[in-house]
């Protein structure tokens, strides 16, 4: 069963055929802990006993009140922190650490200063073991499909914000993952940046067709991009609610943010969020 | 398209406005070279008024011509006559930067290792700090003991001198890498050699310069320290032989020269730091 029987389906979203979701689930989470020492002594259970199920290709916005575990979930997906408890799989493999499967967006561009963009964004097919031989032409398709053609020579801090936020997502995919991960990647930005990049992101993405897994605060942006919300609990970290999002692509901003069902989704999840 | 010839764009503004900006700038520094030039002509007014007036003796204070001339005695001669400044210092220069290469080097790698490793970080972290409280200048007879008067125990002392600012600045520097920065080679599954170049090295960068920037100083320090101990020749010497017949304005030259080539040096690290460090680092984002 990849999604599984904690996962409440909402009446509001159809939900998606059972067949097809089962066939082709890229992420399994199951029965997820992780628990955090702290100084004081006291541990924090940041996650508890969380399911989750991706579609390959499916795009999952993961919304939830601050310190609510979603950067943690993040984290153990990316193969930076181990589960205490749970299992948890990429494609049918465990996932025991890193992976050249995964690529992922911090919540700031964090590109590196002292490179070039260019050096920045093939910066995954230069290091790591074992590196696929280096394929660089798709990572200029990526380049031009960010609207960064003709930055690949200029130094991040030549770049605005939203330019830098867009090259850190060219080089989470220059290596061809099957996932991309983002934790709050536009956090930082003004609103209208934002909304920009949300539509930049939404175009790579049609482009790419990667499963991707996104945090967000915003409710708007979550409902914006995704094909589907998870919606967490506060801490100790579990998953209250999954809707499915059907609002035709291409979205535009203009049009989706006014439309019935974003209205009704963006209501429900903050609903949810206020308790 | 009509064209309004006597409205300045909102760009033309901006051009006017950079452009103002740097003339006041420029300004600014041939003033400020000018106040300092005239600051300097002050003192050796000041100082010529008050040798005379009071009637200070030279072997006190000599008068600042007498400096001069000494110092012109010093630098116009052939450069290889042994009255002229060019044998001692070049003695004192050479042997001070071949210690500080192999200090520096060492403190960089020592450091690197204290960040890296944390049982190595244990291990030489209390001796770093004993070693570093010890006024090393206090070593000095010991090195001249173990190297002897020769140029070993110049070398050793300039390489002793700069090994510690260098050892701090790169552990401090390397230390300070952004940790995301870390977490991103992380999630790439980089090597720690991969990460230690990629991301710690130059972040640490700004600190190992400014680690370079003391330790060259404290190298020639160090040279000239050894150089009193015991030496045949070097700044050192000249300032000792000079000294031994009171001729103070000959070590006021010797000073001069020493000043100078600190200066020199200082502002070849600069130069060398802002042609490497090109980028502007704001740590974050």
């Amino acid at each position: 069963m990849s999604l599984s029987a904690s996962i409440e389906t909402h009446g509001v979203a159809a939900a998606e055929p059972a067949a097809s979701a089962r066939s082709a689930a890229l992420i399994q989470a199951k029965g997820i802990v992780k628990v955090y020492p702290t100084v004081s002594g006291e541990p924090v259970l940041a996650l508890d006993h969380l399911d989750m199920a991706v579609r390959d290709g499916e795009f999952v916005c993961l919304v939830g009140p601050s310190g609510c575990g979603k950067s943690t979930m993040l984290r153990l997906l990316a193969g930076l922190d181990r589960a205490d408890a749970g299992t948890l799989s990429l494609a049918g493999a465990a996932i025991n650490g890193p992976s050249s499967e995964v690529g992922v967006v911090f919540q700031q561009a964090t590109l590196l200063p002292w490179l070039t963009v260019w050096q920045n964004v093939t910066l995954p097919l230069r290091v790591g073991p074992n590196r696929a031989p280096r394929r660089e032409s798709p990572v200029r398709d990526l380049l031009r499909i960010a609207g960064l053609q003709g930055f690949e020579e200029k130094y991040p801090y030549e770049l605005s914000g939203g330019m830098q936020q867009r090259a850190a997502i060219v080089r989470a995919l220059s290596h061809d993952p099957k996932l991309l991960l983002m934790d709050e990647p536009f956090g930082s930005l003004d609103a209208l940046t934002r909304e920009k990049m949300n539509a930049e992101l939404q175009r790579i993405w049609l482009a790419s067709r990667k499963t991707v897994v996104l945090i967000t605060h915003s409710i708007d942006e979550a409902v914006f991009l995704g094909d589907r919300v998870v919606v967490m609990s506060p801490r100790p970290g579990r998953i209250i609610r999954e809707l499915a999002v059907n609002l035709p692509r291409p979205r535009v901003a203009a049009e989706t943010f006014g439309h019935p069902e974003h209205v009704k989704l963006a209501r429900e999840i903050r609903m949810l969020l206020e308790g | 398209m009509t064209d309004i010839p006597h409205e300045p764009s909102a760009l033309d503004l901006v051009a006017a406005s950079a452009a103002n900006a740097q003339s006041l700038r420029r300004r600014e520094r041939w003033v400020n070279t000018g106040i300092g030039i005239a600051g300097f002509l002050a003192l050796l007014l000041l100082w010529k008024v008050l040798v005379s007036a009071l009637n200070v003796p030279p072997y006190i204070l000599p008068a600042p011509e007498d400096v001069f001339i000494a110092l012109w005695s010093g630098i116009a001669v052939s450069p290889s006559s042994v009255l002229g400044f060019y044998l001692p210092l070049w003695s004192t220069l050479s042997n001070a930067l071949f210690g500080f290469l192999i200090g520096a080097s060492l403190g960089l790698m020592v450091g690197s290792l204290m960040a890296e490793f944390r049982t190595v970080e244990t291990a030489l972290m209390p001796y770093a700090f004993a070693l570093q409280s010890l006024p090393k200048v206090a070593i000095a007879p010991l090195i001249v003991i173990w190297c002897g008067f020769g140029d070993g125990s110049k070398v050793a002392m300039a390489a002793l001198l700069a090994f510690f600012p260098m050892l701090v600045n790169s552990f401090a520097g390397m230390r300070s890498a952004d940790i995301e920065r870390i977490e991103l080679m992380k999630a790439l599954s980089a090597s720690r050699l991969q990460t230690y170049r990629l991301v710690k090295l130059p972040s640490a960068a700004p600190y190992i310069f400014a680690g370079l920037d003391m330790g060259i100083v404290y190298a020639l320090l160090g040279t000239i320290v050894a150089e009193f101990l015991g030496a045949q020749e070097g700044m050192g010497v000249a300032i000792t032989k000079a000294q031994a017949v009171t001729d103070v304005a000959g070590v006021f030259a010797v000073l001069a020269i020493l000043g100078v080539t600190g200066i020199v040096l200082h502002l070849t690290v600069r130069w060398i730091q802002h042609s490497l460090i090109h980028w502007v680092d704001r740590g974050q984002h």
